[in-house]
Protein backbone atom coordinates (compact mmCIF):
# COMPACT_ATOMS: atom_id res chain seq x y z
CA UNK A 1 0.00 0.00 0.00
CA UNK A 2 0.93 3.65 -0.41
CA UNK A 3 0.60 6.30 2.27
CA UNK A 4 -0.26 9.81 1.11
CA UNK A 5 1.95 12.19 3.10
CA UNK A 6 0.90 15.22 1.03
CA UNK A 7 -1.87 15.09 -1.55
CA UNK A 8 -0.92 17.63 -4.23
CA UNK A 9 -3.31 20.24 -5.64
CA UNK A 10 -5.69 17.83 -7.30
CA UNK A 11 -4.83 14.14 -7.52
CA UNK A 12 -7.41 11.50 -8.40
CA UNK A 13 -7.59 7.82 -9.30
CA UNK A 14 -8.87 7.29 -12.86
CA UNK A 15 -9.40 4.43 -15.27
CA UNK A 16 -11.06 4.29 -18.71
CA UNK A 17 -14.32 5.54 -17.22
CA UNK A 18 -17.80 4.54 -16.18
CA UNK A 19 -20.04 3.25 -18.96
CA UNK A 20 -23.58 1.98 -19.08
CA UNK A 21 -25.19 4.47 -16.71
CA UNK A 22 -25.37 7.69 -18.68
CA UNK A 23 -29.12 7.12 -18.97
CA UNK A 24 -29.43 7.79 -15.22
CA UNK A 25 -27.16 10.83 -15.38
CA UNK A 26 -23.86 9.21 -14.32
CA UNK A 27 -20.89 10.93 -16.05
CA UNK A 28 -18.25 8.87 -17.87
CA UNK A 29 -15.14 10.28 -16.10
CA UNK A 30 -11.80 8.52 -16.62
CA UNK A 31 -8.27 9.80 -17.29
CA UNK A 32 -8.33 13.22 -18.98
CA UNK A 33 -5.30 12.35 -21.14
CA UNK A 34 -5.86 8.71 -21.98
CA UNK A 35 -2.82 8.64 -24.26
CA UNK A 36 -0.42 9.36 -21.39
CA UNK A 37 -2.29 7.03 -19.03
CA UNK A 38 -2.09 4.29 -21.67
CA UNK A 39 1.68 4.68 -22.11
CA UNK A 40 2.17 4.67 -18.33
CA UNK A 41 0.18 1.46 -17.99
CA UNK A 42 2.00 -0.15 -20.93
CA UNK A 43 5.40 0.58 -19.40
CA UNK A 44 4.57 -1.38 -16.26
CA UNK A 45 2.86 -4.21 -18.16
CA UNK A 46 -0.73 -3.31 -17.25
CA UNK A 47 -3.75 -3.52 -19.51
CA UNK A 48 -5.20 -0.11 -20.33
CA UNK A 49 -8.10 -0.89 -17.97
CA UNK A 50 -5.83 -0.56 -14.91
CA UNK A 51 -6.48 2.44 -12.67
CA UNK A 52 -3.79 5.13 -12.56
CA UNK A 53 -3.11 8.22 -10.45
CA UNK A 54 -3.89 11.45 -12.30
CA UNK A 55 -1.90 14.42 -10.98
CA UNK A 56 -2.94 17.99 -11.80
CA UNK A 57 -0.56 21.01 -11.63
CA UNK A 58 1.65 19.13 -9.18
CA UNK A 59 2.03 15.75 -7.56
CA UNK A 60 1.72 14.21 -4.09
CA UNK A 61 4.36 13.10 -1.60
CA UNK A 62 4.04 9.35 -1.17
CA UNK A 63 5.46 6.62 1.04
CA UNK A 64 5.52 3.06 -0.30
CA UNK A 65 5.01 0.34 2.31
CA UNK A 66 5.54 -2.43 -0.25
CA UNK A 67 7.90 -3.02 -3.18
CA UNK A 68 6.44 -1.68 -6.40
CA UNK A 69 7.16 -0.96 -10.03
CA UNK A 70 5.81 2.28 -11.40
CA UNK A 71 6.01 4.60 -14.41
CA UNK A 72 5.14 8.29 -14.66
CA UNK A 73 4.03 9.67 -18.01
CA UNK A 74 2.48 12.95 -19.12
CA UNK A 75 3.47 16.59 -18.89
CA UNK A 76 6.93 17.08 -17.36
CA UNK A 77 6.97 16.57 -13.59
CA UNK A 78 9.84 16.64 -11.12
CA UNK A 79 10.29 13.16 -9.59
CA UNK A 80 12.37 12.57 -6.49
CA UNK A 81 12.74 9.03 -5.12
CA UNK A 82 14.16 9.40 -1.60
CA UNK A 83 16.86 11.97 -2.49
CA UNK A 84 17.47 11.04 -6.12
CA UNK A 85 16.04 12.87 -9.10
CA UNK A 86 14.58 10.48 -11.68
CA UNK A 87 13.37 10.77 -15.27
CA UNK A 88 9.77 10.20 -16.29
CA UNK A 89 8.61 7.97 -19.15
CA UNK A 90 10.59 5.05 -17.80
CA UNK A 91 10.08 2.18 -15.39
CA UNK A 92 10.96 2.96 -11.77
CA UNK A 93 11.62 0.26 -9.18
CA UNK A 94 10.48 1.13 -5.67
CA UNK A 95 11.57 -0.62 -2.51
CA UNK A 96 9.51 -0.96 0.63
CA UNK A 97 9.97 2.16 2.74
CA UNK A 98 10.90 4.49 -0.15
CA UNK A 99 9.38 7.94 -0.32
CA UNK A 100 8.59 9.71 -3.56
CA UNK A 101 8.08 13.41 -3.93
CA UNK A 102 6.30 14.53 -7.09
CA UNK A 103 6.79 18.23 -7.75
CA UNK A 104 5.38 20.87 -10.05
CA UNK A 105 4.13 19.95 -13.51
CA UNK A 106 5.56 22.21 -16.20
CA UNK A 107 4.60 22.84 -19.86
CA UNK A 108 1.28 21.08 -19.32
CA UNK A 109 -1.36 20.20 -16.78
CA UNK A 110 -1.49 16.47 -16.06
CA UNK A 111 0.83 13.58 -15.41
CA UNK A 112 -0.01 9.92 -14.72
CA UNK A 113 1.46 7.43 -12.29
CA UNK A 114 0.80 3.80 -13.21
CA UNK A 115 1.75 0.96 -10.87
CA UNK A 116 2.36 -2.62 -11.95
CA UNK A 117 -0.82 -4.53 -11.07
CA UNK A 118 -2.92 -1.35 -11.00
CA UNK A 119 -4.45 0.58 -8.09
CA UNK A 120 -6.97 -1.40 -6.14
CA UNK A 121 -9.25 1.35 -4.90
CA UNK A 122 -13.04 1.31 -4.49
CA UNK A 123 -15.07 0.27 -7.52
CA UNK A 124 -18.31 2.26 -7.74
CA UNK A 125 -20.71 1.58 -10.63
CA UNK A 126 -18.15 -0.42 -12.67
CA UNK A 127 -15.25 2.01 -12.37
CA UNK A 128 -12.56 3.23 -9.97
CA UNK A 129 -12.61 6.76 -11.41
CA UNK A 130 -13.13 9.29 -8.62
CA UNK A 131 -16.30 11.33 -8.96
CA UNK A 132 -18.01 13.18 -6.09
CA UNK A 133 -21.15 11.37 -4.98
CA UNK A 134 -20.24 8.20 -6.90
CA UNK A 135 -16.97 7.22 -5.22
CA UNK A 136 -16.53 8.02 -1.52
CA UNK A 137 -13.38 9.97 -2.30
CA UNK A 138 -13.30 12.80 -4.80
CA UNK A 139 -9.60 13.60 -4.55
CA UNK A 140 -6.51 12.38 -2.73
CA UNK A 141 -6.19 13.69 0.83
CA UNK A 142 -3.25 13.77 3.20
CA UNK A 143 -3.30 10.57 5.26
CA UNK A 144 -5.06 8.45 2.61
CA UNK A 145 -3.93 4.86 2.11
CA UNK A 146 -4.02 3.62 -1.48
CA UNK A 147 -3.86 -0.10 -2.14
CA UNK A 148 -2.52 -1.69 -5.29
CA UNK A 149 -2.63 -5.17 -6.75
CA UNK A 150 0.30 -7.56 -6.66
CA UNK A 151 1.97 -8.43 -9.92
CA UNK A 152 4.62 -10.73 -11.29
CA UNK A 153 7.89 -8.79 -11.50
CA UNK A 154 9.08 -10.88 -14.43
CA UNK A 155 6.48 -9.41 -16.73
CA UNK A 156 8.17 -6.04 -16.73
CA UNK A 157 11.20 -5.13 -18.76
CA UNK A 158 13.34 -3.37 -16.25
CA UNK A 159 14.76 0.02 -17.22
CA UNK A 160 12.50 0.18 -20.24
CA UNK A 161 11.55 3.66 -21.34
CA UNK A 162 9.63 5.33 -24.15
CA UNK A 163 9.74 8.45 -26.23
CA UNK A 164 6.41 10.16 -26.37
CA UNK A 165 4.98 11.71 -29.48
CA UNK A 166 6.09 15.35 -29.13
CA UNK A 167 3.10 16.44 -31.20
CA UNK A 168 0.84 15.22 -28.43
CA UNK A 169 1.96 18.10 -26.20
CA UNK A 170 2.77 20.77 -28.80
CA UNK A 171 -0.13 20.43 -31.24
CA UNK A 172 -2.23 23.60 -31.37
CA UNK A 173 -5.08 22.30 -33.51
CA UNK A 174 -8.21 20.62 -32.19
CA UNK A 175 -9.56 18.18 -34.75
CA UNK A 176 -13.35 18.23 -34.76
CA UNK A 177 -16.28 16.52 -36.43
CA UNK A 178 -19.50 18.44 -37.04
CA UNK A 179 -21.98 17.72 -34.21
CA UNK A 180 -25.81 17.69 -34.39
CA UNK A 181 -26.43 21.46 -34.36
CA UNK A 182 -23.51 22.50 -36.61
CA UNK A 183 -25.78 22.61 -39.67
CA UNK A 184 -28.12 25.05 -37.89
CA UNK A 185 -25.42 27.76 -37.75
CA UNK A 186 -25.15 30.47 -40.36
CA UNK A 187 -22.20 30.36 -42.77
CA UNK A 188 -20.87 33.47 -41.10
CA UNK A 189 -20.85 32.00 -37.60
CA UNK A 190 -19.33 28.75 -38.87
CA UNK A 191 -16.49 30.70 -40.46
CA UNK A 192 -15.98 32.85 -37.36
CA UNK A 193 -15.65 29.80 -35.14
CA UNK A 194 -13.21 28.05 -37.48
CA UNK A 195 -11.07 31.21 -37.69
CA UNK A 196 -11.25 31.96 -33.97
CA UNK A 197 -8.10 31.97 -31.87
CA UNK A 198 -9.11 30.02 -28.77
CA UNK A 199 -7.37 31.12 -25.58
CA UNK A 200 -7.74 28.62 -22.72
CA UNK A 201 -9.42 30.24 -19.70
CA UNK A 202 -8.31 29.61 -16.12
CA UNK A 203 -11.75 28.26 -15.23
CA UNK A 204 -11.09 25.03 -17.14
CA UNK A 205 -11.32 21.75 -15.24
CA UNK A 206 -12.24 18.05 -15.55
CA UNK A 207 -15.82 18.98 -16.48
CA UNK A 208 -15.11 21.52 -19.21
CA UNK A 209 -12.54 23.71 -20.92
CA UNK A 210 -13.57 27.30 -21.46
CA UNK A 211 -12.01 30.04 -23.58
CA UNK A 212 -11.47 33.78 -23.24
CA UNK A 213 -13.67 36.20 -25.23
CA UNK A 214 -16.83 34.85 -26.88
CA UNK A 215 -17.35 35.12 -30.63
CA UNK A 216 -19.32 38.21 -31.62
CA UNK A 217 -22.72 37.56 -33.06
CA UNK A 218 -23.72 39.95 -35.78
CA UNK A 219 -27.13 41.65 -35.93
CA UNK A 220 -29.67 39.40 -37.56
CA UNK A 221 -27.76 36.31 -36.51
CA UNK A 222 -28.58 34.19 -33.48
CA UNK A 223 -27.57 31.03 -31.70
CA UNK A 224 -30.44 29.13 -30.15
CA UNK A 225 -30.47 26.87 -27.15
CA UNK A 226 -31.84 23.40 -27.83
CA UNK A 227 -34.35 21.23 -26.03
CA UNK A 228 -32.17 19.37 -23.47
CA UNK A 229 -30.37 16.52 -25.20
CA UNK A 230 -27.37 14.24 -24.79
CA UNK A 231 -23.76 15.49 -24.57
CA UNK A 232 -20.49 13.56 -24.26
CA UNK A 233 -16.83 14.22 -23.44
CA UNK A 234 -15.39 16.21 -26.35
CA UNK A 235 -18.67 17.93 -27.27
CA UNK A 236 -18.17 21.60 -28.20
CA UNK A 237 -21.10 23.75 -27.09
CA UNK A 238 -21.93 27.25 -28.28
CA UNK A 239 -23.98 29.40 -25.90
CA UNK A 240 -26.45 32.08 -27.09
CA UNK A 241 -23.93 34.73 -26.01
CA UNK A 242 -21.23 33.19 -28.23
CA UNK A 243 -19.20 31.44 -25.54
CA UNK A 244 -17.44 28.25 -26.64
CA UNK A 245 -17.26 25.38 -24.14
CA UNK A 246 -15.53 22.03 -24.68
CA UNK A 247 -16.98 19.37 -22.39
CA UNK A 248 -14.43 17.05 -20.82
CA UNK A 249 -14.41 13.64 -19.09
CA UNK A 250 -16.50 14.60 -16.01
CA UNK A 251 -19.19 16.43 -18.00
CA UNK A 252 -22.89 16.01 -17.40
CA UNK A 253 -24.76 13.56 -19.60
CA UNK A 254 -27.26 16.10 -20.98
CA UNK A 255 -27.22 19.78 -21.82
CA UNK A 256 -29.18 22.56 -23.47
CA UNK A 257 -26.59 24.46 -25.52
CA UNK A 258 -26.10 23.94 -29.26
CA UNK A 259 -23.67 21.07 -29.94
CA UNK A 260 -21.54 22.30 -32.80
CA UNK A 261 -18.50 20.01 -32.84
CA UNK A 262 -17.26 16.73 -31.45
CA UNK A 263 -13.51 16.50 -30.75
CA UNK A 264 -11.58 13.43 -31.83
CA UNK A 265 -10.39 11.28 -28.90
CA UNK A 266 -6.85 12.42 -29.65
CA UNK A 267 -7.86 16.07 -29.42
CA UNK A 268 -9.63 15.52 -26.07
CA UNK A 269 -6.39 14.01 -24.73
CA UNK A 270 -4.31 16.86 -26.14
CA UNK A 271 -6.64 19.60 -24.88
CA UNK A 272 -6.46 18.18 -21.35
CA UNK A 273 -2.74 19.10 -21.30
CA UNK A 274 -3.28 22.77 -22.28
CA UNK A 275 -2.44 25.36 -19.64
CA UNK A 276 -4.28 28.65 -19.10
CA UNK A 277 -3.65 31.13 -21.94
CA UNK A 278 -2.65 28.40 -24.45
CA UNK A 279 -3.74 29.31 -27.98
CA UNK A 280 -5.63 26.81 -30.10
CA UNK A 281 -7.77 26.53 -33.22
CA UNK A 282 -10.46 24.18 -34.44
CA UNK A 283 -10.01 22.26 -37.67
CA UNK A 284 -12.75 20.16 -39.25
CA UNK A 285 -11.83 16.53 -39.88
CA UNK A 286 -12.25 16.00 -43.57
CA UNK A 287 -14.52 13.00 -43.57
CA UNK A 288 -17.27 11.99 -45.93
CA UNK A 289 -18.55 9.65 -43.26
CA UNK A 290 -19.68 12.39 -40.96
CA UNK A 291 -20.61 15.16 -43.35
CA UNK A 292 -23.10 13.47 -45.56
CA UNK A 293 -25.55 11.76 -43.29
CA UNK B 1 -50.59 14.88 -30.00
CA UNK B 2 -51.74 12.77 -32.88
CA UNK B 3 -50.26 9.28 -32.90
CA UNK B 4 -49.26 9.50 -36.55
CA UNK B 5 -47.30 12.66 -36.06
CA UNK B 6 -44.60 11.00 -34.01
CA UNK B 7 -44.77 7.37 -35.13
CA UNK B 8 -44.41 8.59 -38.69
CA UNK B 9 -40.76 7.85 -39.20
CA UNK B 10 -40.35 10.37 -41.99
CA UNK B 11 -40.32 12.96 -39.21
CA UNK B 12 -37.19 11.66 -37.59
CA UNK B 13 -33.74 12.87 -38.36
CA UNK B 14 -30.53 10.88 -37.80
CA UNK B 15 -27.40 12.95 -37.21
CA UNK B 16 -23.79 11.95 -36.59
CA UNK B 17 -22.41 12.93 -33.20
CA UNK B 18 -18.73 12.18 -33.67
CA UNK B 19 -17.44 8.94 -35.21
CA UNK B 20 -19.02 6.61 -32.65
CA UNK B 21 -22.40 8.13 -31.80
CA UNK B 22 -25.61 9.14 -33.52
CA UNK B 23 -28.54 11.26 -32.43
CA UNK B 24 -32.07 10.42 -33.54
CA UNK B 25 -34.27 13.49 -33.28
CA UNK B 26 -38.03 13.67 -33.15
CA UNK B 27 -39.73 17.08 -33.35
CA UNK B 28 -38.49 19.16 -30.41
CA UNK B 29 -41.64 18.94 -28.34
CA UNK B 30 -42.07 18.08 -24.66
CA UNK B 31 -44.81 15.48 -24.73
CA UNK B 32 -45.37 12.33 -22.70
CA UNK B 33 -46.50 10.50 -25.83
CA UNK B 34 -43.34 11.28 -27.79
CA UNK B 35 -41.21 10.50 -24.77
CA UNK B 36 -42.89 7.13 -24.19
CA UNK B 37 -42.63 6.38 -27.91
CA UNK B 38 -38.91 7.10 -28.21
CA UNK B 39 -38.21 4.87 -25.24
CA UNK B 40 -39.96 2.02 -27.03
CA UNK B 41 -37.97 2.75 -30.19
CA UNK B 42 -34.84 2.71 -28.04
CA UNK B 43 -35.70 -0.79 -26.79
CA UNK B 44 -36.17 -1.96 -30.38
CA UNK B 45 -32.82 -0.54 -31.46
CA UNK B 46 -31.09 -2.23 -28.54
CA UNK B 47 -32.67 -5.56 -29.45
CA UNK B 48 -31.60 -5.25 -33.07
CA UNK B 49 -28.09 -3.84 -32.68
CA UNK B 50 -27.18 -5.11 -29.21
CA UNK B 51 -23.61 -6.13 -30.12
CA UNK B 52 -22.73 -2.68 -31.45
CA UNK B 53 -24.10 -0.53 -28.64
CA UNK B 54 -22.35 0.59 -25.44
CA UNK B 55 -25.33 2.52 -24.15
CA UNK B 56 -27.94 5.04 -25.16
CA UNK B 57 -29.47 8.13 -23.63
CA UNK B 58 -33.08 9.16 -24.24
CA UNK B 59 -34.09 12.74 -23.48
CA UNK B 60 -37.39 14.55 -24.16
CA UNK B 61 -37.53 13.84 -27.86
CA UNK B 62 -34.18 12.36 -28.90
CA UNK B 63 -32.14 9.19 -28.57
CA UNK B 64 -28.35 9.30 -28.56
CA UNK B 65 -26.71 5.96 -29.23
CA UNK B 66 -23.10 5.41 -28.22
CA UNK B 67 -21.51 2.63 -30.29
CA UNK B 68 -18.44 0.52 -29.61
CA UNK B 69 -17.38 0.89 -33.25
CA UNK B 70 -16.91 3.69 -35.73
CA UNK B 71 -20.23 4.16 -37.45
CA UNK B 72 -20.14 3.59 -41.18
CA UNK B 73 -22.95 5.10 -43.25
CA UNK B 74 -24.20 1.57 -43.91
CA UNK B 75 -25.09 1.13 -40.23
CA UNK B 76 -27.00 4.42 -40.24
CA UNK B 77 -28.91 3.27 -43.30
CA UNK B 78 -29.67 0.00 -41.58
CA UNK B 79 -31.03 1.79 -38.53
CA UNK B 80 -33.05 4.07 -40.76
CA UNK B 81 -34.55 1.12 -42.65
CA UNK B 82 -35.16 -0.70 -39.42
CA UNK B 83 -37.03 2.25 -37.92
CA UNK B 84 -39.09 2.76 -41.05
CA UNK B 85 -40.19 -0.85 -41.25
CA UNK B 86 -40.51 -1.71 -37.60
CA UNK B 87 -43.99 -1.53 -36.20
CA UNK B 88 -43.17 0.25 -32.99
CA UNK B 89 -46.22 -0.92 -31.15
CA UNK B 90 -44.69 -3.46 -28.86
CA UNK B 91 -45.93 -3.33 -25.32
CA UNK B 92 -43.81 -1.22 -23.03
CA UNK B 93 -41.97 -3.86 -21.04
CA UNK B 94 -40.60 -1.66 -18.32
CA UNK B 95 -42.44 -1.24 -15.04
CA UNK B 96 -43.45 2.29 -14.26
CA UNK B 97 -43.94 3.33 -10.68
CA UNK B 98 -46.05 6.08 -9.15
CA UNK B 99 -44.06 7.58 -6.28
CA UNK B 100 -45.24 9.60 -3.32
CA UNK B 101 -42.37 11.81 -2.18
CA UNK B 102 -42.46 13.60 1.19
CA UNK B 103 -41.20 17.19 1.18
CA UNK B 104 -40.77 19.56 4.10
CA UNK B 105 -41.55 23.07 2.83
CA UNK B 106 -40.39 24.70 6.09
CA UNK B 107 -38.61 28.02 5.46
CA UNK B 108 -35.45 26.64 7.11
CA UNK B 109 -35.12 24.34 4.05
CA UNK B 110 -37.13 26.26 1.47
CA UNK B 111 -34.80 29.24 1.35
CA UNK B 112 -36.58 30.75 -1.65
CA UNK B 113 -40.19 29.70 -0.98
CA UNK B 114 -41.17 33.15 0.30
CA UNK B 115 -39.50 34.76 -2.69
CA UNK B 116 -41.36 32.44 -5.07
CA UNK B 117 -44.65 33.21 -3.32
CA UNK B 118 -43.96 36.95 -3.58
CA UNK B 119 -43.14 36.83 -7.30
CA UNK B 120 -46.53 35.26 -8.00
CA UNK B 121 -48.52 37.15 -5.33
CA UNK B 122 -49.35 33.89 -3.63
CA UNK B 123 -49.17 32.81 0.01
CA UNK B 124 -46.58 30.19 0.97
CA UNK B 125 -49.44 27.75 1.59
CA UNK B 126 -50.77 28.34 -1.91
CA UNK B 127 -47.30 27.60 -3.35
CA UNK B 128 -47.23 24.34 -1.41
CA UNK B 129 -50.74 23.47 -2.57
CA UNK B 130 -49.90 24.15 -6.22
CA UNK B 131 -46.64 22.22 -5.99
CA UNK B 132 -48.19 19.14 -4.37
CA UNK B 133 -51.20 18.90 -6.71
CA UNK B 134 -49.82 17.57 -10.00
CA UNK B 135 -48.72 14.06 -10.85
CA UNK B 136 -45.30 14.78 -12.33
CA UNK B 137 -43.97 12.63 -15.15
CA UNK B 138 -40.26 11.60 -15.30
CA UNK B 139 -39.05 12.32 -18.84
CA UNK B 140 -35.45 11.28 -18.28
CA UNK B 141 -32.57 11.52 -15.82
CA UNK B 142 -29.63 13.88 -16.30
CA UNK B 143 -27.83 16.98 -14.99
CA UNK B 144 -26.72 15.10 -11.84
CA UNK B 145 -26.71 11.33 -11.25
CA UNK B 146 -30.34 10.40 -10.53
CA UNK B 147 -31.79 13.87 -11.17
CA UNK B 148 -35.29 13.58 -12.71
CA UNK B 149 -36.47 15.96 -15.44
CA UNK B 150 -40.12 16.40 -14.45
CA UNK B 151 -42.97 17.75 -16.51
CA UNK B 152 -46.31 19.22 -15.48
CA UNK B 153 -45.26 22.03 -13.12
CA UNK B 154 -48.24 24.36 -12.65
CA UNK B 155 -47.76 27.48 -14.80
CA UNK B 156 -48.50 29.66 -11.79
CA UNK B 157 -45.20 28.48 -10.30
CA UNK B 158 -42.94 29.15 -13.30
CA UNK B 159 -40.10 31.14 -11.71
CA UNK B 160 -36.89 32.45 -13.29
CA UNK B 161 -33.63 30.93 -12.07
CA UNK B 162 -31.61 32.81 -9.45
CA UNK B 163 -29.54 35.63 -10.90
CA UNK B 164 -26.49 34.30 -9.12
CA UNK B 165 -26.44 30.50 -8.74
CA UNK B 166 -25.76 29.18 -5.23
CA UNK B 167 -22.43 27.45 -4.77
CA UNK B 168 -24.15 24.96 -2.52
CA UNK B 169 -27.65 23.57 -2.96
CA UNK B 170 -28.07 20.85 -0.32
CA UNK B 171 -28.89 17.26 -1.21
CA UNK B 172 -32.66 16.62 -1.14
CA UNK B 173 -33.53 20.22 -2.04
CA UNK B 174 -36.77 20.50 -3.98
CA UNK B 175 -36.54 23.43 -6.34
CA UNK B 176 -38.08 25.33 -9.25
CA UNK B 177 -36.09 26.58 -12.26
CA UNK B 178 -38.14 28.31 -14.93
CA UNK B 179 -40.77 25.79 -16.09
CA UNK B 180 -39.24 22.85 -14.29
CA UNK B 181 -39.18 21.37 -10.83
CA UNK B 182 -36.91 18.68 -9.44
CA UNK B 183 -35.01 17.20 -6.51
CA UNK B 184 -31.24 17.52 -6.06
CA UNK B 185 -29.84 13.99 -5.54
CA UNK B 186 -26.61 15.34 -4.01
CA UNK B 187 -25.03 18.57 -2.82
CA UNK B 188 -24.35 20.68 -5.88
CA UNK B 189 -24.05 24.22 -7.11
CA UNK B 190 -27.47 25.25 -8.40
CA UNK B 191 -29.41 28.14 -9.86
CA UNK B 192 -32.92 26.95 -9.01
CA UNK B 193 -35.23 28.41 -6.36
CA UNK B 194 -35.21 26.08 -3.36
CA UNK B 195 -38.71 25.62 -1.92
CA UNK B 196 -38.25 22.62 0.38
CA UNK B 197 -36.32 19.48 1.16
CA UNK B 198 -37.04 15.77 0.97
CA UNK B 199 -35.35 13.31 3.34
CA UNK B 200 -35.50 10.59 0.66
CA UNK B 201 -32.30 9.39 -1.04
CA UNK B 202 -33.03 9.48 -4.74
CA UNK B 203 -29.58 8.23 -5.73
CA UNK B 204 -27.52 5.55 -4.01
CA UNK B 205 -24.44 4.39 -5.88
CA UNK B 206 -24.22 1.27 -3.71
CA UNK B 207 -27.49 -0.19 -4.97
CA UNK B 208 -27.78 -2.30 -8.10
CA UNK B 209 -30.28 0.24 -9.38
CA UNK B 210 -28.67 3.44 -8.13
CA UNK B 211 -31.41 5.86 -9.24
CA UNK B 212 -34.77 5.77 -7.43
CA UNK B 213 -36.70 7.05 -10.46
CA UNK B 214 -36.78 5.76 -14.03
CA UNK B 215 -38.01 7.31 -17.24
CA UNK B 216 -41.78 6.86 -17.43
CA UNK B 217 -42.35 6.88 -13.66
CA UNK B 218 -44.67 9.43 -12.12
CA UNK B 219 -44.41 11.18 -8.81
CA UNK B 220 -46.42 13.33 -6.45
CA UNK B 221 -45.01 15.47 -3.67
CA UNK B 222 -46.74 15.59 -0.30
CA UNK B 223 -46.02 18.12 2.45
CA UNK B 224 -44.64 16.98 5.81
CA UNK B 225 -43.77 19.09 8.84
CA UNK B 226 -40.32 19.54 10.32
CA UNK B 227 -40.94 16.89 13.01
CA UNK B 228 -41.96 14.24 10.48
CA UNK B 229 -39.00 15.20 8.30
CA UNK B 230 -36.61 14.62 11.17
CA UNK B 231 -38.11 11.32 12.29
CA UNK B 232 -38.16 10.06 8.69
CA UNK B 233 -34.54 11.14 8.19
CA UNK B 234 -33.57 9.24 11.37
CA UNK B 235 -35.26 6.08 10.10
CA UNK B 236 -33.55 6.42 6.71
CA UNK B 237 -30.14 6.93 8.31
CA UNK B 238 -30.66 3.86 10.50
CA UNK B 239 -31.62 1.81 7.44
CA UNK B 240 -35.09 1.33 8.92
CA UNK B 241 -36.87 2.46 5.76
CA UNK B 242 -37.87 0.76 2.54
CA UNK B 243 -38.50 2.55 -0.73
CA UNK B 244 -41.64 0.41 -1.15
CA UNK B 245 -43.22 2.79 1.38
CA UNK B 246 -43.04 5.50 -1.29
CA UNK B 247 -44.76 3.52 -4.03
CA UNK B 248 -48.36 4.41 -4.64
CA UNK B 249 -48.79 2.07 -7.54
CA UNK B 250 -46.71 -0.10 -9.85
CA UNK B 251 -47.95 -0.10 -13.42
CA UNK B 252 -46.98 -3.34 -15.16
Amino acid sequence: MIQVLLAGVYSTIQDLGRFGHRNIGVPVSGSMDQYSAFIANSLVGNSNHAAVLEMTFNGPFLKFNKNATIAIVGSPIKIKLNDNLLAQNSVITINKGDTMSLGTISHGVRSYLAIAGGFNTEVAINSRSYYPGITHKSQLKKGDIIHFNCHKQTEILNRSSVHLDEQHFSNKTLQVYPAPEFHTLSTEIKAKILRKKLIVSSSSNRMAYKFESPITIGPGDSINEIITSSVQPGTVQLTPSGEIIVLMRDCQTTGGYARIFQLTEQSINQLSQKTTASELKFSLVNSHKTNNI
Amino acid sequence: MNFMSYSDMSQIQILAFGPKAIVINWPAIISKDINAHINKVNQCIHQQFEDLIIESVCTYSSITIYFNITIEPIVINEINEHLKNEKINLPDESKHINWNIPVCYDASFGLDIEGVAKVHSLSVNEVIKLHTEPLYYVYFLGFLPGFPYLGELNEKLYTPRLKTPRLHTPKGSVAIGDKQTGIYPSNSPGGWNIIGRSPINIFNQLESQPALFSQGDSLKFHAIDLKSYESLLKRIDKGDFSKEELMIQVKE
